[in-house]
């Protein structure tokens, strides 16, 4: 299994490496605020969770966690936003294309265990089919 | 807690160890709420692995929240005199301690009035301070396991502003009372080694106001961030902020939802539209999660 599930999870720790444990940033809440676990605050587990997975084109931010979670609801609200930046949006499908290639989701994946093993591919596939001309 | 005597014991044992940790020279001073909202009485539990202390700064419920105020000039802390009765024949009882005041000065950017108006707002409140001296030590009230904040006497907080003369700077002065019935034998202190933080290097949050709010239904919503600081014509932007620094809440399902993305719109800095799939008829609150800023704006999407 590419992903465990809160109960299973030993002493993860509070960087980026651990957030990559969490299907949701309300998972690694939970786990987090507890006290054997740091017992951190709410806001900073928000913060370095969505950190984690933070892609940044210029000024335009990605939250690659939801991406990653719901792509086809991602590709409506973000291109609703970039419909009228073409320019913009070559930029982020690029970048969302290499984040992907750099990032290893087989190990650290933040869908279902039982897409885990697709979710390279199949991710790669969903922003190919997203063009600029697309999200005018 | 009643200050008095013990009857159960004699005389108290005087004796002390050779090297006992002194507290140095008041510089600051982190306040807290005397109860979070849920009933619980705001201590650090010292049998327990000590907290995180940027995130008792960070705290999303600010009724469990750490302010810390810079640090003073010219502190003073006088004791007002024990008030006894006195007998014709001179002889004297013991009535009850007096009152423990403080006094100090904010100064340079410490003494804004906007600064002021948020010191002001702490008299509503029940709240206790911690004192952190020059040293870094963190000063409160050992009992039960727990060190508290000191309680202060809140409707005697009196923060007032100076204007600058030819001779003297702008300044904030800040005078209270501390809970007249506050055993300062309880005092007790936390050091930096112990800690792992120097206490005096704490800074309190700073507060985002979201503006001028326009939402695209299901998909985004656009608004301005500034702070309270600035002129009254140009108020600092809070500029540069990614995805990160925004947390959005679902009041509903009480649930963190998940942002798309968070686009600050150049050339207009500090002016941000963030993409998420709204559901129409919930109700959410914005927050600013970047460390040192703070803001909640709740509002129903449509």
């Amino acid at each position: 299994m590419a992903t465990k599930t809160a109960q299973n999870k030993k002493r993860l720790p509070f960087t980026k490496a651990g957030m990559h444990n969490f299907k949701s940033i309300n998972e690694a809440i939970k786990y987090f605020s507890l006290l054997e676990n740091g017992k951190r605050s709410r806001r900073s587990v928000s913060f370095l969770f969505v950190e984690t997975f933070e892609l940044n084109v210029g000024s335009f931010s990605i939250n690659m966690a939801s991406y990653l979670n719901d792509n086809k609801m991602f590709e409506k609200v973000v291109g609703n936003y970039l419909k009228s930046k073409p320019t913009l949006a070559a930029k982020v499908k690029v970048s969302v294309e290499n984040w992907i290639k750099e990032n290893d989701l087989k190990q650290k994946g933040v869908k279902d265990d039982s897409k885990a093993e697709n979710l390279e591919t199949e991710k790669a596939v969903d922003i190919a089919k997203v063009e600029p001309e697309d999200l005018k | 807690m009643a200050i008095g005597c013990n009857c159960n014991v004699g005389l108290s044992n005087t004796g002390r160890p050779n090297c006992v940790p002194l507290f140095s020279v008041v510089s600051s001073m982190i306040a807290a709420p005397l109860f979070a909202n849920d009933g619980t009485r705001n201590g650090i539990d010292l049998n327990a692995p000590l907290p995180v202390w940027a995130d008792l700064v960070n705290e999303v419920d600010a009724s469990k929240r750490w302010f810390p105020i810079p640090a003073f000039e010219n502190v003073e802390l006088p004791k007002a005199d024990s008030q006894f009765e006195e007998a014709n024949s001179g002889r004297m009882v013991f009535l009850r301690q007096g009152k423990r005041s403080f006094s100090g000065e904010l100064w340079a950017d410490d003494s804004t009035p906007t600064f002021l108006g948020k010191l002001q707002a702490n008299r509503c409140v029940d709240f206790g301070i911690y004192i952190v001296d020059v040293n870094g030590n963190l000063i409160g009230s050992e009992e039960n396991g727990f060190l508290y904040p000191i309680p202060v006497d809140n409707p005697s907080w009196d923060p007032k502003f100076a204007f600058a003369t030819d001779t003297t700077a702008q300044k904030i002065m800040l005078g209270f009372d501390f809970d007249r019935l506050f055993d300062e034998s309880t005092m007790y202190m936390i050091t930096p080694d112990e800690a792992g933080v120097n206490f005096t290097t704490l800074k309190g949050l700073i507060d985002v106001n979201i503006l001028d709010v326009v939402e695209v239904a299901g998909v985004s919503i656009t608004f301005d961030a500034k702070l309270d600081y600035g002129t009254a014509l140009n108020k600092i932007l809070f500029k540069g902020a990614t995805v990160s620094d925004f947390e959005l809440y679902n009041n509903d399902t009480a649930t963190v939802e998940t942002i798309a993305s968070v686009s600050e719109n150049l050339p207009t800095e500090g002016n941000y539209t963030l993409s998420f799939a709204f559901v129409s008829g919930d109700s959410y609150t914005l927050s600013v999660v970047k460390a040192g800023f703070t803001s909640s704006y709740t509002f129903t999407a449509i």
